[in-house]
């Protein structure tokens, strides 16, 4: 599905997008982009999976409005407590059979995303009642980001923002990153629990490789989905910001998928009590957050150990700022610190990767192999 | 020319280069890039 996003004829598709209706409103272009976004989906994906795109997006919607025109406020925090578990229901479902979905019954892309959409989509319309029809719409339904993110928010599509050069800009960036990350993606190794005799260094090798696999593949696409979302005159968060230039584990997740690591922050740290009620507490919540952040790319082993790792450095971190120590800055001294923290989160989170990548057979015979 | 001018004749320029190198390295034969899972 993600080729879609390169292919000429669908920036071909949303050119003409944005230049057609220049003269109407921006409600009017919100609807008919919303509508050509399932056309597209339908073209892309069939009408099986369409409808319930569609219908998740209606039902949201429609939750929107009921909590915007609720009344009591009872009402609508029940109305609102029923929509989040209900798409954290749907969620969990996919995580848990999506497998056995995509075999036997329809083809569901990135619902985990969908999910994500809603809840914030929910909670804004809980919080502040002036989410319309059209942006709830578009929340759930623009075609270039339904597949990988970014997990915009209500608030993305209250404004417009045409910007060809820059959406030309960013999609030739999206394409160079994409082909750099197949290159990359040359020295990655696979099927490692069958390698037998291959030197550390590949093993090392693979491993920087498949962090800027990762890096660029990803983040190619969705710089293809803001070049998408510019041409047709919405500007969509950002996900990146040179995340391996972070100095520590904590300024990586400031730096690297920053709608998900914003979404958890917004929606599920801060509500958690964040870092109002002391060390102890936001140590737990750190980890509660990773740990979700983890599952929430599925119901893995992998992903669980992933979050918990993550989970575990951001709570250590937080301990050494508030206890004021600095173990790096002692070894190295003050010249070589910011480059040396640099590595180090480089490193740390290129390893965890492999946990994120590797099946545990193949984990266990890579951590084997980086040993000469 | 201005600058911005100069930029969008650049993006002219290297966009079909880079969707030549694109569809031989990365549509074919071996797929897209890998993104690890729909999530």
């Amino acid at each position: 599905m993600l080729e879609l996003l390169a292919l000429p004829v669908t920036w071909l598709v949303f050119l003409l997008a944005g230049l057609l209706p220049r003269n109407r409103t921006i409600v009017f272009r919100r609807f008919l982009l919303a509508g050509l976004s399932l056309v597209l989906l339908l073209l892309a994906v069939g009408w099986q999976t369409a409808a319930f795109y569609a219908g998740i997006g209606l039902v949201n919607v429609t939750l929107g409005l009921g909590l915007v025109h609720g009344g009591a406020t009872g009402r609508r925090r029940m109305l609102f407590a029923a929509g989040v578990a209900a798409n954290a229901a749907m969620i969990l479902c996919f995580l848990k059979w999506g497998v056995y979905f995509r075999k036997y019954m329809l083809f569901l892309p990135s619902l985990s995303y969908l999910g994500f959409r809603a809840i914030a989509y929910l909670t804004s319309c809980y919080r502040k009642p002036n989410c319309d029809l059209s942006s709830g719409l578009m929340q759930m339904w623009f075609f270039p980001m339904l597949f990988t993110g970014p997990i915009s928010r209500v608030e993305d599509f209250a404004e417009e923002r045409q910007d060809y050069v820059e959406a030309l800009r960013r999609l030739a960036l999206g394409l160079a990153m994409l082909i750099a990350a197949r290159l990359a993606g040359a020295y990655v190794l696979t099927d490692v629990a069958r390698i037998e005799g291959l030197a550390a260094w590949h093993y090392w090798v693979g491993i920087v490789a498949n962090a800027f696999e990762f890096y660029w593949s990803f983040a190619g696409y969705t710089s293809l989905v803001v070049g998408l979302g510019l041409m047709v005159g919405f500007k969509l968060p950002e996900n990146f910001n040179r995340p391996y230039s972070a100095t520590s584990i904590s300024d990586f997740w400031r730096r690297w998928h920053m709608s998900l690591s914003y979404w958890v922050r917004d929606y599920l740290y801060i509500p958690l009590g964040g870092n109002r009620k002391g060390l102890v507490r936001k140590c737990l919540n750190l980890m509660v957050a990773m740990i979700v952040m983890g599952l929430w790319h599925g119901l893995s082993a992998n992903y669980l150990l992933w979050g918990l790792a993550h989970g575990t450095l951001l709570a250590g971190e937080s301990v050494m700022a508030h206890l004021q120590v600095r173990p790096v800055r002692s070894l190295v001294g003050a010249r070589l610190y910011v480059p040396a923290k640099v590595a180090l989160t480089f490193v740390t989170v290129s390893l965890l990767w492999l946990v994120f990548r590797y099946p545990l057979p193949d984990l266990k015979a890579y951590v084997g192999g980086l040993v000469p | 020319m201005k600058t911005r001018e100069w930029e969008i004749v650049g993006l002219a320029v290297l966009i079909p280069v880079l969707w030549t190198v694109y569809f031989c390295v990365c549509a074919a034969p071996a797929g897209a890039p890998f993104i690890y899972a729909d999530f």
